[in-house]
């Protein structure tokens, strides 16, 4: 089976990758670490610089990273993050005179895969990525493409009912859930893989 | 081989196309097959399994509004739940936050309700969850 070309993250892992591919994983994902760093008790205005920072980090490093189990992505962002802000309170001695640090907290219970705070990342990593993603490819579909992908391939409901629904040919759903998923992987498959 | 396996794509091909995995050339002749054969038409629809596909649904569904009237298939409908508004769910700045409360560490933001907060914008809120000052809904993670 011949399958279809490289995702962004091997884009962007390859020698001399587009400024484009830069671009995208920068515009997906500065509203998102820039949301979580505002989230870090006593960071306040510096957050939105160190976002920037932790995605010059990102883009160093990323040659390195390699995708070990499914989530890695993501995981290894968070990771990334939580060194750059630990990073960034050690060079400034960022800790409380005395008593309970809890940017300190805030951080370990981040870096820690099984914390709820760390799922709560995970999660809203996804669901700002699907969206990010959907919001890019959408303008390259016609819309009943996308409402047929919408239906079939997201809601889940069966071919026949959306061709139906929408005129169409099951085949022409089945096709429209193909061609959306493909142009998706494309775009970004693997932050979500 | 016999005259199934020579006619129709495998189930493996036909799983990668309704993935989106296959090629432009291998996914058009699919495609072609696709229209002359109700069989495979079938036994594509029904190969689901998909994790890439099972992120989506489940990322769309937690970033889905209360109201299903967003998944009609108008191209407006669908801007607004491409584009969606994950800020308006998403825990405010603690730099917003009021004295005393952006410290917190046995409790955890989980959004802002809006000044002069409602009974009804608090009810989605369960479990451990308070609200501060009819202003921030909270929850106790580390009790939960």
């Amino acid at each position: 089976v011949t399958l279809t070309s490289v995702s962004l993250l091997d884009r962007l892992k390859a020698a001399g990758p587009d400024a484009s591919d830069w671009n995208r994983l920068h515009a997906v994902y500065l509203p998102l670490i820039e949301r979580w760093l505002g989230r870090v008790p006593g960071l306040g205005a510096e957050s939105a610089d160190l976002a920037q920072e932790v995605l010059v980090v990102v883009f160093r490093e990323l040659p390195r990273f390699e995708r070990q189990r499914q989530g890695s992505f993501r995981a290894w962002l968070r990771q990334v993050t939580v060194n750059k802000i630990r990073n960034y309170r050690r060079q400034r001695h960022r800790r409380p005179a005395a008593g309970l640090d809890p940017a300190a907290r805030f951080l370990e219970r981040l870096a820690d895969s099984n914390d709820d705070l760390a799922r709560e990342w995970d999660q809203d990593h996804d669901k700002h990525v699907v969206q990010k993603l959907l919001a890019i490819v959408q303008p390259d579909f016609n819309p009943t493409t996308w409402a047929a992908f919408q239906r079939f391939g997201i809601e889940g409901l069966p071919a026949a009912k959306v061709a139906e629904e929408l005129g169409f040919s099951i085949n022409a759903v089945v096709l429209a859930k193909s061609r959306v998923l493909r142009r998706l992987r494309e775009e970004a498959g693997d932050l979500l893989e | 081989m016999d005259a199934h396996a020579k006619l129709h794509p495998t189930d493996q091909t036909l799983s990668s196309y309704g993935m989106g995995k296959l090629d432009d050339a291998l996914a058009e002749a699919v495609n072609q097959h696709l229209e002359t054969c109700p069989d495979c038409r079938r036994r594509v629809a029904e190969l689901s399994s998909d994790p890439f596909l099972d992120r989506l649904r489940d990322a769309h569904a937690q970033g889905r509004p209360d109201s299903p009237s967003h998944l009609i298939s108008s191209t407006a409908g669908l801007s607004m739940l491409a584009i969606g508004n994950p800020s308006s769910q998403a825990p405010p700045p603690a730099s917003t936050l009021p004295p005393g409360l952006a410290d917190r560490t046995d409790y955890r933001v989980l959004r802002e309700l809006g000044q002069g907060g409602t009974a009804s914008s608090t009810r989605t809120c369960k479990g451990s969850c308070i609200s501060v000052g009819n202003r921030f809904s909270l929850n106790s993670p580390i009790a939960a």
